[in-house]
């Protein structure tokens, strides 16, 4: 298997568990029983950091661990999580999450990604060890403040310094250190190498299977540390290893060197053996050497950020290698980071494995690209069972007739079903914005919560992902405008706290989700005033509720008398508008003044199949949104004739307004016209009811959408075209904007009349 | 291949030819051969032309007994290496360290690098 295929797979899950982890601190933020979802909580961090493992990304796995560890105490209640720690813990979540995205995009890590670690892990230390903050602080921070204050100093050569010590059983575990410095030939110039023997005792002292030797290379390779770490991949567990990159900085040096040797004339008899250095360097290194350390050697391995962990140690001339056992213990007493974890993780592994398991068996990851392919083979197939069935009836075979009337049934199945795996409840979505609301919230110093309904409710993946944003931008817009501050809220009778409701429903075969708040509301003046001014509107003219609040989408319009960070520049509702649009949606805004605002997005529930109902006027076929139809009638010439000019029936005492197929598209009239029978079809969007006259029905019918080219982008009553079983073109009848036309057309007629 | 030793006196003092792998399958008689070597306090001339194969505990071995030799005041020197022992005292840049006279065949130059190590430096052990 490819690796960066098995890396998008680790990324995606990172995002998953990421996301699990940010909506669980916010629950218990909300309020929820802790014990119930720490577990939950730790298996993320838990995992993320064990699949970091597994790609050797060290900065995560280290930064991971210190997070695990603060959960690890709250499991077992030595730690209660209470509003400061789960902020931080969220901040650890966002932190975790860029590191991912560094890792996504294959970038660096930047001082200020390590810096804002760094921070994080002192805080987060902080709630582990209350008042004994350990010593790995005082250390970040003689960092830090060398960091910033000090420009660092660098050693003046061009080449990779590479330290190697090895165990003693490196030998006999098969493996000749010779073999991977020959390697190192592979990848660069080895420039000079010292041959470390001063550990080789008297020959007869000597145990010929043990290893003594150590090796100090200077690398000319123009090759990254990774690669150069590679090389001595398989000895990681034999030996210690420490590489300098070129230029090293001179204090790191030190710090190792001074652990090389106490003698400082050994370490001057390197450093001269290294012709490479330049002199001035030895002699700054070597006086370096003689100051006292201001920091302990070993516990720079705790440094969360430091990348070399592992392998670090470099003997002391005159004592022998360490033994693994030693060194470890030599890590382990050094600090407590490392000490809680170790027991829990055996464990922990066990469930975890299970879980994973359990996870697996019930879903199981695609690629979109062949879910696209499929849903496209689907509707092909679509159409060529919408032919098979025309034929057949043409055909008369009852026999066959049968059989593809089942085919069809068939057909429906696979469509609905295909359709069904891009379908993704809207939930995730929605609970994507608590931390929007907190943090957003938080800053203007509002206190709100957001109420979920629906979040079952499924919707096209590829319609949920071009929703989130429009989302966005109410949602910002409701916080910064709408809700208003507590005291103002206490002063009208509300409750302190504003409200958010996000709510998602199924409705004539399409859904709806509408952002409610229960803030000020628009104010009905404040919007005609500003559209007078923008010359949206006329003085005189008389505008219903919803056409005033319709100019809230103009390009533009801002009714905040302040505009902030968040929003009120205007620019917003005119864009969410059209992304909704561009879904072939509608949106619409309701709003009591002091009470507040509720915006009703309508989405179609698919992109790619639509079942419709064709009809014919003339020659031509049209396709309407089956979701849409309520029913067909069928008037005689008379009753159309003689309420003709108004273009309205009376469907059962009630007034019914309808359109004009052959008006609207402009036809010419056809000689056989007195022979054509009216059918109406009644048709409903979005709480309004209308009529289209046409000539023949011919029923139901599956059809794909096509899509018109970009030149019809700007036509109206056309969403789309779509190719019968026939062969024949038809166009599929955008209904909502046809009633728009409708309306339009019917204002102007009454605008004729009574002038 | 085992390891094998022929043991010859000549002026110069002991010569030793050994034969076969000196690595970490054998370094156990090498050790054994190089300890009987060193028994008698007489210079030494290791001929190491038909060692096939040397590995990081060979070249331990032959770095301890020059050590040891140096100790005692033996005079030890190798010769006549082959092309696996100089390939790895090259890498290893121990030539300087054994400081021994080297003989190449022409053309043969250019499979080592002798870039660094050279200069002997026995009083300054690292």
């Amino acid at each position: 298997m490819n690796i960066d295929h098995i890396k998008e797979t680790y990324i995606a899950e990172s995002s998953e568990l990421l996301q699990q982890m940010e909506s669980i601190l916010l629950e218990i933020e909300g309020g929820e029983p802790v014990d119930k979802s720490i577990n939950e909580l730790f298996r993320a961090v838990h995992t993320i950091k064990g699949t970091s493992g597994i790609f050797g990304f060290q900065t995560i796995v280290d930064f991971t661990h210190i997070v695990e560890n603060l959960l690890d105490n709250v499991r077992e209640g030595k730690i209660t999580l209470i509003g400061d720690s789960i902020s931080l813990l969220l901040e650890c979540r966002d932190h975790i999450s860029d590191l991912v995205e560094l890792v996504a995009s294959d970038s660096p890590l930047s001082d200020e990604k390590r810096k804002t670690g760094i921070l994080l892990v002192d805080r987060l230390q902080e709630i582990l060890n209350p008042g004994n903050t350990p010593k790995v602080k005082a250390e970040i921070q003689t960092e830090q403040t060398q960091k910033n204050e000090l420009p660092k100093k660098s050693i003046q050569l061009p080449y990779y310094y590479i330290s190697l010590r090895f165990y003693k059983d490196v030998l006999k575990n098969g493996l000749d250190p010779y073999s991977f410095i020959k390697y190192l030939k592979q990848i660069g110039n080895i420039k000079n190498l010292v041959t470390v023997t001063s550990q080789i005792p008297s020959l007869e002292d000597l145990d010929p299977e043990e290893c003594y030797v150590g090796f100090e290379i200077l690398l000319e390779s123009t090759a990254d540390k990774t690669t150069v770490e590679n090389v001595f991949e398989f000895l990681q567990s034999d030996s210690v290893l420490k590489i300098f990159k070129p230029n090293p900085d001179i204090e790191e040096f030190v710090d190792f060197i001074r652990n090389f040797s106490e003698d400082t004339n050994s370490i001057r008899n390197l450093l001269t053996a290294f012709t490479e250095f330049p002199e001035s360097s030895v002699e700054e290194i070597i006086a370096l050497t003689k100051k006292p350390p201001e920091k302990a050697f070993v516990e720079e391995v705790l440094l969360p950020e430091n990348e070399d962990i592992s392998m670090y140690v470099i003997p002391k001339v005159g004592e022998s290698l360490p033994s693994l056992e030693s060194l470890s213990q030599h890590i382990e007493t050094a600090g407590s980071l490392k000490q809680n974890n170790e027991s829990q993780e055996g464990q922990f592994e066990e469930k975890k494995g299970r879980d994973i398991s359990k996870d697996q068996s019930k879903s199981i990851r695609i690629e979109a690209e062949k879910l696209d392919h499929l849903i496209n083979l689907v509707g092909e197939l679509v159409i060529a069972g919408s032919n098979i069935s025309q034929l057949s009836v043409k055909n008369g075979d009852p026999e066959i007739t049968e059989s593809s009337y089942i085919m069809s049934r068939l057909i429906a199945e696979i469509r609905d079903s295909a359709l069904r795996i891009r379908m993704v409840q809207i939930g995730s979505t929605f609970t994507r914005f608590q931390r929007v609301v907190r943090d957003i919230g938080m800053e203007l110093n509002k206190e709100i919560r957001l109420n979920i309904n629906g979040g079952e409710t499924e919707l096209d993946k590829t319609v949920i992902e071009k929703i989130a944003d429009p989302l966005m931008h109410i949602v910002r817009n409701a916080i910064d405008h709408g809700i208003e501050k507590s005291e103002e809220r206490l002063q009208n009778g509300k409750p302190a706290y504003g409200n958010i409701w996000f709510n998602a429903y199924h409705d004539t075969g399409s859904i709806v989700i509408e952002v409610k708040d229960d803030g000020k509301g628009f104010s009905k003046e404040k919007i005609l005033a500003k559209a007078i001014e923008k010359g949206l509107a006329s003085p005189g003219q008389n505008l219903n509720d919803k056409e005033i609040y319709d100019f809230v989408f103009s390009a533009g319009f801002s009714t905040a008398d302040q505009i902030t960070n968040i929003s009120g520049r205007g620019v917003g509702l005119d864009v969410v508008k059209g992304n909704i649009e561009s879904l072939r949606g509608t949106v619409a805004v309701e709003s009591k003044e002091g009470e507040g605002t509720t915006f009703r997005i309508r989405l179609p529930l698919t992109l790619a199949i639509i079942d419709g109902f064709l009809v014919k006027v003339r020659t031509n076929s049209y396709v309407i949104p089956l979701d849409m139809v309520v029913e067909c009638i069928e008037t005689d010439e008379e009753q159309t004739s003689t309420m003709s000019r108004r273009n309205c029936i009376n469907l059962r005492g009630e007034l019914l307004p309808f359109v004009r197929i052959t008006d609207l598209f402009a036809f010419k009239m056809g000689e056989s016209e007195a022979n054509i029978r009216n059918n109406i079809v009644v048709v409903q969007w979005g709480g309004k009811k209308a009529g289209l006259l046409v000539d023949r029905l011919f029923g139901e019918i599956q059809t794909v959408i096509k899509p018109l080219g970009r030149i019809f982008d700007h036509l109206k009553g056309v969403s789309g075209s779509t190719i019968l079983g026939s062969g024949e073109v038809a166009l599929i009848l955008d209904i909502p904007s046809l009633l728009t036309i409708a309306q339009i057309a019917e204002f102007n007629m009454l605008e004729n009349t009574l002038k | 291949m085992d390891l094998e030793v022929e043991i010859a006196e000549s002026d110069r003092g002991k010569l030793a030819k050994l034969t076969g792998e000196l690595n970490i399958y054998h370094c156990g008689t090498a050790k054994e051969i190089f300890l009987t070597l060193m028994e008698r306090n007489s210079p030494i001339i290791l001929n190491l032309e038909n060692i096939s194969a040397i590995d990081t505990s060979g070249v331990q071995l032959l770095i301890a007994m020059k050590k040891d030799a140096s100790d005692k005041k033996i005079p030890l020197s190798f010769e006549k290496h082959s092309d696996s022992v100089l390939r790895i005292i090259d890498l290893y840049g121990l030539t300087g360290f054994f400081a021994d006279k080297i003989s190449l065949k022409s053309g043969e130059r250019q499979k080592y690098s002798f870039q660094y190590g050279l200069k002997s430096h026995p009083e300054k052990p690292i």
